[in-house]
């Protein structure tokens, strides 16, 4: 295995190599991104992260319930359009929250327990290991 | 160096060399039907030593990903070879396990391929690495159910081991469902290596491209890797298809590189066959497709225990 792994490594140090090599004495220039004939692209044309994983948002709308507006373009030279997408986490909103507000309440409704009172809290600490003790006897 | 090893390193040597060979018969299968006389069996290694010639242009909005990616992908694909078996004798590297980095390993080439398409800030190329990503997924399961079908099967975690035996052996009752594994291994083939019905390899319109405009930046020696590494990917798929192959019919171990050669062949001139018989799949039908696969798979799995 680790003879692969250096194998691997060794293969990409080499091709890393060869490249540099190869390109040494040929011409190397830069010019803009493949654009197919349009000349002024922006950094607000980019392909952004929510583009990319459209596919799969998609074919999960049932579960992920993207949040979509949309003005489409009207008329002829229509002189606005806008599309705005928005993804809740589904599982914070619709799970977790409500569950966790649930347990809140239902702890809420114990706290007439919770008093002050250090005497009773003794109170508490005795009857909790009574009841320890008298469980652990039980299994003995 | 046992006589074993030899071959070993003589089919990853052979590998190496005959693997543009495969894409140059699918296109003379795809003349032949369209009544061309076609280009030479050799022109694929023609188009890599032109561009192995030529210099370089780099898009300026680019990063060091750009150039490394092709490097990477193609040391990855190397890596994969080296663990896929010489029918009849095993693997040049094995370990138990070594079917997960197999799989990997072209999850790896994937992954640095997106991140080069996405590096170009073009939409073209992002919209390319995005599709490229969303059929993965769903070929990713079909691959994985199969090799799992395999590793159970055989109760081997390696593919040297998992070939190492003919799997029908035990039963010829079981020939029918490795049969089944070999359909979805063929549909995830052309979906992994960008073949009709999947993407068309030929096409010249960004906008219907998938794996081709991920790479439409690159040039010269870096394109000259990325066009060496997908005739090597397609071999190594071809090679497994023909392990899967072979292990339904008996055969004498000497004899098993000679007949995994003529599938390999085989399933060079079905290639051509599907490719000039069928359009593409419209892309929204690409992943009930892939499920398909997966499901075959998923049946497979059921039967051979």
């Amino acid at each position: 295995m680790m003879v692969l792994a250096a194998g691997g490594l060794a293969a990409f140090a080499g091709l890393f190599f060869l490249r540099r090599r190869l390109l040494a004495s040929r011409k190397v220039t830069s010019s803009v991104t493949w654009d197919c004939g349009y000349t002024a692209p922006k950094a607000r044309m980019q392909y952004t992260a929510s583009s990319f994983v459209q596919p799969i948002v998609d074919e999960g709308a049932w579960i992920l319930q993207t949040h979509r507006t949309a003005k489409p373009p009207q008329g002829y030279f229509p002189k606005e359009a806008e599309l705005a997408t928005y993804t809740d986490d589904t599982f914070t909103e619709k799970l977790f929250r409500p569950l966790f507000a649930g347990v809140a309440w239902l702890f809420g409704k114990l706290q007439w327990m919770q008093h002050g009172r250090i005497s009773l809290y003794i109170l508490y600490i005795a009857i909790a290991l009574l009841a320890l003790l008298f469980w652990y006897g039980g299994l003995r | 160096m046992s006589l074993s090893f030899l071959f070993r390193l003589i089919f990853f040597i052979a590998s190496l060399l005959a693997a543009p060979l495969l894409l140059g018969l699918i296109v003379r299968v795809k003349s032949f039907f369209a009544g061309r006389k076609g280009q030479p069996l050799l022109q694929p290694y023609y188009d890599l030593q032109r561009l192995w010639r030529k210099g370089a242009v780099y898009s300026r909005s680019t990063s060091p990903i750009f150039y490394l990616a092709p490097i990477i992908s193609l040391a990855a694909i190397l890596a994969a070879l080296a663990l896929l078996p010489l029918p009849g004798y095993g693997a040049l590297f094995s370990f138990s396990g070594d079917l997960i980095l197999f799989a990997y390993l072209f999850g790896l080439v994937r992954f640095v391929t997106i991140l080069a398409a996405l590096d170009t800030a073009s939409s073209f190329e992002g919209m390319g690495a995005s599709r490229e990503a969303h059929f993965a997924i769903f070929a990713e399961v079909a691959f994985f159910i199969t090799l799992a079908t395999l590793a159970r099967f055989t109760g081997s975690l390696s593919l040297s081991t998992i070939f190492e035996n003919q799997l029908v052996q035990i039963n010829y009752a079981y020939s029918p469902a490795l049969a089944l594994l070999v359909v979805s291994l063929f549909v995830v083939m052309l979906a992994e290596n960008c073949r009709i019905p999947v993407d068309d390899p030929t096409t010249h319109l960004e906008l219907t491209m998938i794996h081709e405009v991920m790479v439409l930046d690159h040039s010269g020696p870096d394109f000259a890797f990325i066009l060496y590494g997908a005739a090597l990917k397609l071999w190594i798929w071809a090679t497994f298809i023909a392990l899967v192959v072979i292990s339904s019919f008996p055969a004498p171990t000497w004899l098993q590189p000679l007949v995994a050669l003529g599938v390999i062949v085989l399933i060079g001139v079905l290639i051509g066959v599907v490719e000039s018989t069928m359009a593409r799949l419209r892309l929204t039908h690409v992943p009930q497709l892939l499920i398909g696969a997966s499901v075959l798979s998923l049946l497979s799995f059921i039967i051979l225990r």
